[in-house]
């Protein structure tokens, strides 16, 4: 390890420095904070929401923040052709492909999930990406059939799931965003906010920021299978990349576990309607929607405190809302 | 009246900001490589905020008129496929307004792309058949009549003269943003294309006041559209806010490039425009207006050539889902 972090907290300058990877930037603008208030849904709470939505309407937050390293790595190492194993990562799909198109990258997309109809897919195609459906245990030798195939032209292949940047890029992302977060948490005076998500590289990321800036900042993981050996695994993982050494404290993350009963999805469309048609606002179903049906049993059956600062981060990406055709 | 005084008189006219960023000017350059064109630019106004599109610069003047005549809800009339009924029922959702929404030609089609959008945002959505359609300004008055009974105050935004104005003008800072853009690129006497609508009218309305060297070409993409009509309330109205005569005159454009007959279609060649800037320029073109400017580029590539093109994409990419079968991906 290169760097030993004290009991004092890292300067953003200092943050800055350990992930100086290599990144194309593709997020002008900062998506705002904003206040909700209604006692129906959150009786007297205030909820602040992020709104990843504003990033970009093509495509979604969470993944655009990733891909500004991601692309900044296949960028660095001259690569062109990119394979993609998607297992079900639509979000992901859409948003490498468009900025393949963007970037005049070529896209191949191998998924593993047999609803290739998604809206999402479709965009993909729009985009220029070429979508292979294969059985998982078929992905691979097609992956390879791939690279074989490329490189009897010379060509060289990028495959995204193996490289280490993959697992990196999400948290490298939310610790960089946790400076544009950090400053809006001090403008509306919050002073121990509780970051709500069911994107793992945004609890994961902004946590890391918060350790290492010394900030009181709790989060709560809705997931429907990690524990916390798998999220010490991933931050271990992340720090030795980072070539950083850092005492952490798990007990800020607070995990929920998702039931994935079919009823349950019921209820997200009513939320997702209910957030659309009272607030203009729209959550994405792949992650948000679940996250804010928790957020609100929560409120509902009195377990969140009375001064607890949510702090609700709405991933985005509004496509999946065009393949469910029975939404409304 | 100097520029300087115009600006001054523009800044007074009430204002809510909606869009926090100036929409980028993309360079399309391989699609103008590959059709041999010197310059091909588009500006990104689907980029705006919310789902995007012109409605959003539309809105920042629509709102505080709305809000100063103490309205309490939104009235529009569209078509099933139009861009206002998603972009303003989230905005005004967002602005403590109600939003009733009556699209005509919709009745038993299926909840996908802009109606699905509108549905989730809207208190009401009125699917007209045809016979409704073709009598909506019956079907308007028997709905606000409705609307008045259960304490609704709404505003008709459809051919309000009031918003037909609030729109051209909030299309001149539009227009201010893309001088600028074009003093950086270096772009002289640019062609702008754009849909024949208030959008286009607030660019030509500003070229006029700040005598900008731009030449225009208008797509009209539907017949319903009264272009002369429009031009005489803008005339009107700018005379009241700027003591300036403004005269329009069909000698403003270059050329009207009439594709009304396609309203609502989705042809082969908009197919591939649409493709084109999907595949090429990372940009997902409305399949009702902007993909046509592009078709049109495409089909006139000889005489415009040599042109600094600006295509104007005003509208927001949720239109696509109303297509993405007929697009045989």
């Amino acid at each position: 390890m290169e760097r030993i972090i004290t009991k004092d907290p890292l300067s953003k300058e200092e943050i800055k420095k350990i992930i100086d990877y290599p990144k194309i930037k593709l997020i002008h603008t900062s998506t705002s904070i904003e206040i909700l208030e209604d006692k129906k849904m959150f009786s007297n709470l205030k909820i602040y929401f992020k709104d990843e939505n504003q990033v970009n309407y093509n495509t979604s937050g969470t993944e655009l923040r990733k891909l500004e390293y991601i692309l900044g790595d296949i960028n660095n190492k001259k690569y062109r052709d990119i394979i993609y194993l998607s297992k079900n990562n639509v979000n992901m799909s859409v948003t490498l492909s468009s900025l393949c198109s963007k970037h005049n990258l070529k896209i191949e997309i191998i998924e593993i999930s047999d609803d290739l109809d998604d809206s999402n897919y479709i965009i993909s195609k729009l985009y220029g990406a070429k979508i292979h459906k294969s059985p998982e245990e078929y992905a691979k030798k097609l992956i390879n059939k791939i690279i074989r195939d490329k490189q009897k032209d010379l060509i060289k292949t990028y495959v995204l799931n193996e490289q280490s940047i993959f697992n990196l890029a999400g948290i490298l992302a939310y610790i960089n965003y946790g400076i544009e977060i950090e400053e809006q948490i001090e403008k509306l005076g919050l002073k121990s906010p509780n970051f709500w998500s069911a994107e793992g590289d945004t609890i994961l990321g902004l946590y890391l920021y918060s350790q290492l800036r010394k900030l009181r900042w709790n989060f709560t993981y809705i997931s429907s299978s990690i524990q916390y050996k798998d999220i010490k695994i991933k931050i271990l993982s992340a720090l030795k990349h980072l070539k950083t050494d850092l005492d952490f404290d798990l007990s800020k993350i607070n995990i929920i576990k998702e039931n994935k009963a079919i009823l349950i999805k019921e209820k997200y469309k009513k939320i997702l309607i209910l957030f659309a048609n009272t607030k203009g606002l729209l959550l994405d179903m792949n992650s948000s929607v679940k996250s804010m049906f928790y957020l609100m049993e929560k409120i509902k059956n009195n377990q969140i405190k009375k001064n607890e600062e949510i702090v609700f981060i709405n991933s985005g990406n509004f496509i999946e809302i065009f393949s469910d055709k029975d939404i409304l | 009246m100097n520029t300087e005084k115009i600006l001054k008189k523009y800044k007074t006219i009430p204002k809510y900001n909606l869009l926090n960023h100036i929409t980028p000017l993309q360079n399309l350059d391989k699609i103008a490589k590959q059709f041999d064109l010197q310059n091909l630019y588009v500006k990104r106004d689907d980029l705006t905020n919310f789902l995007g599109g012109e409605e959003v610069r539309f809105y920042e003047y629509i709102l505080p008129f709305i809000k100063s005549k103490n309205y309490n809800s939104i009235l529009n009339v569209n078509d099933y496929h139009s861009n206002d009924g998603i972009v303003a029922s989230m905005i005004s959702k967002k602005n403590d307004l109600d939003y009733f929404l009556i699209t005509k030609n919709a009745a038993h089609k299926h909840s996908s792309g802009n109606i699905l959008i509108s549905k989730l945002f809207s208190n009401e959505v009125h699917s007209l058949d045809e016979f409704w359609s073709s009598n909506i300004d019956d079907y308007i008055k028997r709905v606000i009549s409705d609307l008045k009974k259960n304490n609704f105050n709404p505003i008709l935004i459809h051919k309000n003269e009031e918003i037909i104005f609030l729109k051209s003008l909030a299309y001149i800072n539009a227009a201010m943003e893309l001088n600028a853009q074009f003093e950086t690129k270096k772009i002289k006497k640019p062609y702008i294309l754009c849909t024949l609508n208030e959008s286009f009218l607030g660019l030509l309305l500003a070229s006029k006041l700040f005598n900008y060297d731009w030449k225009f070409i208008g797509i009209q993409i539907e017949s319903n559209i009264n272009l002369e009509k429009m031009m005489e309330i803008i005339e009107t109205k700018s005379k009241e806010l700027f003591n300036i005569d403004i005269i329009f005159s069909s000698k403003d454009l270059e050329e009207k490039y009439d594709v009304s007959n396609d309203y609502g279609v989705l042809s082969e060649k908009n197919k591939q425009a649409i493709l084109l800037a999907s595949e090429k320029e990372n940009i997902l073109l409305n399949p009702l207006n902007d993909c046509k400017i592009l078709s049109y580029v495409i089909e006139n590539t000889k005489k415009l050539s040599d042109k600094n093109l600006i295509i104007i994409n005003t509208g927001t990419n949720v239109s696509i889902y109303n297509y993405l079968q007929n697009l045989n991906l």
